[in-house]
């Protein structure tokens, strides 16, 4: 499967405004639920992991989250994006009690974590790379975010 | 003759974030020339898997009282500071640098 082809625009939310990290999830999940990606209860599952287990991850200035579930809320395998306006607090993924603010938030659906690896493996050490994580937050619109991420991921 | 050496990789619910993670420590420790063999749980399972475990790598928080060693992963997930989680693994591990 191409992977890159996970970074669709019609999943791509670019500046978007939320008080709080469920509210985020909530709203990505449910762009998801409607393209077929996940079952219905995704949305729930994914609320209840990221609040014992929270997957914010603090690579530099702009930091990320990775909210996700078990496989068997998942239809296929897929990815919402969101850029936040102002940045919404996440428990860190080493330090759950710990928040720190997040900018961009990838709602990933995992069907399969052995084929998932490859392209997971390269968006992940791409949140190390401080140029690409501005790029992608500083972009306005979806087709520009969809493009960065199909020339990082491919 | 080394053994090959057996890591557990925990992470919250044993799919994305270990599964990057275990495929990452297993390549950069066989560059190194050591014998890896990884198993993955999630955190709520490891008392359950610590049979014949050398090292734990962990991607979120373990209890205090588990007695084998372990090492922070997330470095391995998206690269900041893996050289420094490479050499803490190889310390823990008791190998030579």
């Amino acid at each position: 499967m191409d992977f890159a082809e996970l970074a669709k625009e019609e999943l791509i939310f670019p500046s978007v405004e939320f008080e709080d990290n469920v509210g985020v999830i909530r709203f990505l999940a449910s762009k998801l639920i409607d393209e077929g990606v996940v079952k219905a209860d995704f949305a729930d599952a994914v609320v209840e992991r990221e609040k014992g287990f929270p997957t914010g991850l603090q690579v530099g200035e702009i930091n990320v989250a990775i909210p996700h579930t078990d496989a068997k809320y998942v239809n296929a395998a897929g990815m919402a994006v969101a850029t936040l306006k102002r940045p919404v607090n996440f428990g860190k993924m080493d330090e759950p009690e710990k928040k720190i603010p997040v900018h961009v938030v990838f709602l990933l659906a995992v069907l399969d974590p052995q084929g998932y690896i490859k392209f997971l493996s390269k968006l992940a050490r791409k949140f190390g790379d401080a140029s690409f994580m501005s790029s992608i937050y500083s972009a306005s619109t979806a087709k520009e975010i969809a493009k960065i991420l199909k020339e990082n991921l491919s | 003759m080394a053994n090959k050496k057996r890591i557990l990789v925990v992470c919250g619910t044993a799919i994305a974030t270990s599964t990057v993670v275990a495929k990452k420590v297993e390549e950069l420790l066989s560059k190194r020339g050591i014998a890896v063999e990884t198993r993955q749980c999630k955190a709520a399972e490891i008392r359950s898997n610590l049979d014949g475990v050398d090292l734990i790598v962990a991607t979120t928080p373990i209890p205090k009282d588990i007695n084998v060693p372990s090492v922070r992963g997330l470095a391995f997930l998206t690269g900041v500071g893996e050289d420094d989680a490479v050499k803490e693994i190889l310390q823990k591990l008791g190998i030579e640098q």
